[in-house]
């Protein structure tokens, strides 16, 4: 067996590809939404880095470096440098197990070089893989945490506080907002999740369309947006928990920020609307299998798209919340809105 | 992926001795329960070990038991640590001393 | 030495290190730091063992949840008084301690070294599956079911009904306390 038949070199592959994937696509969101910000305001945002601006997270970035390290007095260093560390690779491990294509029948000629039968591009299939992303994401609390600690000012740490507090409520109801999908399905697996949705996707159903909207506003907190920012309000907490942060620093919650709100888009296009499964109609008038798999994936990152495209209507739409509002919403409304969807679900489940 | 059950138990009297360690010798009431909190789980780990040792998912079963009650036993716990710090302004265990004087 | 022998001796020292880190360590907030490395540490020997759903849970649970509010109450309380953060114990008695302590962990190592002379005979497998037989209710057939929180949640939800009930009222009360404990006039005591 040569070299490239092994199944790590394949993995690493994948694991080049995605990061490849991941980095520049939350670069060019950071983009995307300023353009997009400019649109509604109407400005005409940055457009002269290259065409349409294309050129400017690559600015952007080369700027960020080229910045001097500034840190603040009575720090603690090891922590306020490991504070951005902890939010990127949390926000990147959270890729690892997301099924970004079906499992796919290899050519006769392709099976030869690749030594396998089928390829998927996902990293890892874990055991259960919709609890791994809760736990995962459930660990970027403490990028938010140690960085407003360290930092050593009081402002810091207040939004930081609040960060976290805010995440740590909506998570509960972000939970139990995928309770129905998980009790329709029978399975943790997000690939079998994609599969069961076949013909009819979890939006369509009664419990599904009810948790769907429960998901929807606590991703929005979860990811610390804008009618739930409580933890950037300027006008109360300068910029936030990175107020001190500075420089290439600044950059990695930035875009650590951004991949999130990726992941996200992509989590709820996995969870509601059917991924890449195509229905029997479609499915049937595309008599090529590549080109099957094309329109699946073509419409998975399309569905994806929506809720980026989402994140950042609502953000120049709406305006913030107060914070005792928005912590009664998520204790009193949300999660017993949530349970009753719960309940609502089994009695689904129970009558089909 | 095989693993001698015995280097499991040494680790985890190991860790066991070091959870006491902190609740002897620590007097920050905080700290005091994340000792607390080494102890239980060295003794999960213990659970996990034999359950997968013996093939018998009851072990599993247990831990899950001990995370729910850890859970409950934290919260109540960190109450009671602000309650302290509101009446006595302090964390120390030798400055809360009411009932002995 | 094999891949998983490493990866236990690597954990190992992670395990030990940070719970020593979080029994030493002067400051607080470094010692909930170290105790969240402490719980990663372990939930990564329990995928090692081949528990990943215990080792997802763990991560949920502990790391998630109970570690968060951990670091919040240390944060909020030792920011107003920073001075309370220097309580240094004795050191005499802390020596005395520590080395009983650790002479009764080493009884321990004997005695048990005593019983489990034999090497490579009692091994945990960790790539072993957990497998049961369950009665679908509904069809009134028997189906054999493997993999770990399928299994898992077969237990639960069968033989260990009751306990399951009765943790989530434990929990209730533990809100509730949690809550009247926390909302404590501030007149009542002294």
């Amino acid at each position: 067996m040569a070299w490239y038949q092994t199944e790590i070199f394949w993995v690493i592959v994948k694991v080049a590809v995605i990061l490849f994937v991941i980095l520049t696509g939350g670069a060019y969101y950071t983009l995307a939404e300023r353009r997009w910000a400019a649109f509604f305001q109407m400005r005409l945002g940055p457009n002269r880095a290259g065409f349409w601006g294309l050129l400017q997270p690559l600015a952007d970035g080369i700027k960020f470096i080229l910045k001097m390290e500034t840190f603040p007095r009575n720090a603690d260093l090891f922590l306020f440098m490991l504070a951005p560390v902890i939010s990127t690779v949390t926000s990147l491990m959270l890729w690892g197990a997301i099924p970004f294509t079906p499992i796919i029948e290899l050519p006769e000629a392709a099976q030869k070089i690749t030594g396998s039968k089928s390829f998927i591009l996902q990293v890892s299939n874990p055991n259960a893989g919709v609890l791994y992303m809760f736990a995962v994401s459930s660990l970027a609390v403490y990028g938010i945490l140690i960085a407003g600690w360290s930092s050593n000012n009081k402002y810091s740490l207040l939004a930081s506080v609040r960060a976290t507090a805010q995440m740590i409520s909506y998570e509960l109801s972000l939970g139990l907002s995928i309770i129905p999908i998980i009790l329709m399905t029978g399975s943790l697996d997000l690939y079998t999740i994609i599969e069961t949705q076949k013909n009819s996707w979890f939006l369509f159903t009664l419990p599904g369309f009810l948790a769907f909207w429960i998901f929807l506003v606590s991703i929005f907190a979860e990811s610390n947006r804008m009618p739930f920012d409580l933890a950037e309000a300027e006008s109360e907490l300068i910029v936030g928990y990175h107020t001190e942060y500075g420089g290439f620093k600044f950059a990695f919650f930035m875009i650590s920020e951004y991949m999130n709100l990726i992941t996200l888009s992509l989590l709820a296009a996995i969870l509601f609307l059917g991924g890449w499964t195509l229905p029997d109609f479609i499915s049937s008038a595309i008599s090529n299998v590549w080109l099957q798999h094309a329109a699946g994936i073509g419409l998975f990152l399309l569905k994806a798209f929506f809720f980026v495209f989402l994140f950042v209507w609502v953000r120049w739409s709406v305006p913030r919340f107060r914070y005792d509002q928005l912590m009664d919403i998520g204790w009193k409304v949300m999660l017993p809105a949530s349970l009753v969807i719960v309940f609502i679900a089994g009695i689904y489940v129970y009558l089909k | 992926m095989e693993i001698e059950i015995i280097r499991i138990i040494f680790l985890t009297v190991v860790l066991f001795s070091i959870g006491i360690l902190g609740v002897l010798t620590r007097r920050n009431i905080i700290v005091m329960i994340m000792s607390v909190e080494i102890m239980l789980n060295s003794v999960n780990l213990l659970f996990i070990a034999f359950s997968r040792y013996f093939q018998d998912l009851n072990g599993e079963v247990m831990v899950l038991f001990v995370m729910a009650i850890a859970a409950a036993e934290a919260a109540v716990g960190l109450a009671i640590v602000i309650a302290l710090h509101r009446n006595y302004h302090s964390i120390d265990i030798m400055d809360i001393k009411a009932l002995k004087e | 030495m094999n891949i998983p022998e490493i990866l236990f001796y690597s954990f190992t020292f992670i395990l030990v290190g940070s719970a020593f880190g979080v029994v030493f360590h002067r400051n607080p907030v470094k010692s909930a730091m170290f105790l969240v490395l402490f719980f990663v540490g372990l939930a990564a020997m329990y995928a090692l063992l081949g528990a990943e759903f215990m080792a997802t849970l763990q991560v949920l649970v502990y790391v998630g949840a109970i570690m968060v509010l951990f670091l919040f109450v240390i944060m909020l309380i030792t920011v107003r008084d920073e001075a309370l953060l220097n309580m240094s114990s004795n050191a005499g008695r802390t020596v005395i301690i520590t080395v009983l302590v650790l002479a009764f962990s080493l009884q321990f190592w004997v005695l048990l070294g005593g019983f489990m002379k034999a090497k490579g005979e009692h091994v945990v497998n960790g790539a072993a599956p957990y497998s049961t037989e369950v009665m679908n209710y509904t069809t009134g057939e028997k189906l054999l079911i493997t993999g770990n929180a399928e299994v898992i949640s077969y237990a639960l939800f069968e033989k260990y009904l009751l306990p399951f009930e009765l943790i989530s009222l434990v929990l209730l009360v533990a809100v509730l306390g949690g809550i009247l404990l926390t909302k404590h006039k501030r007149e009542t005591l002294q």
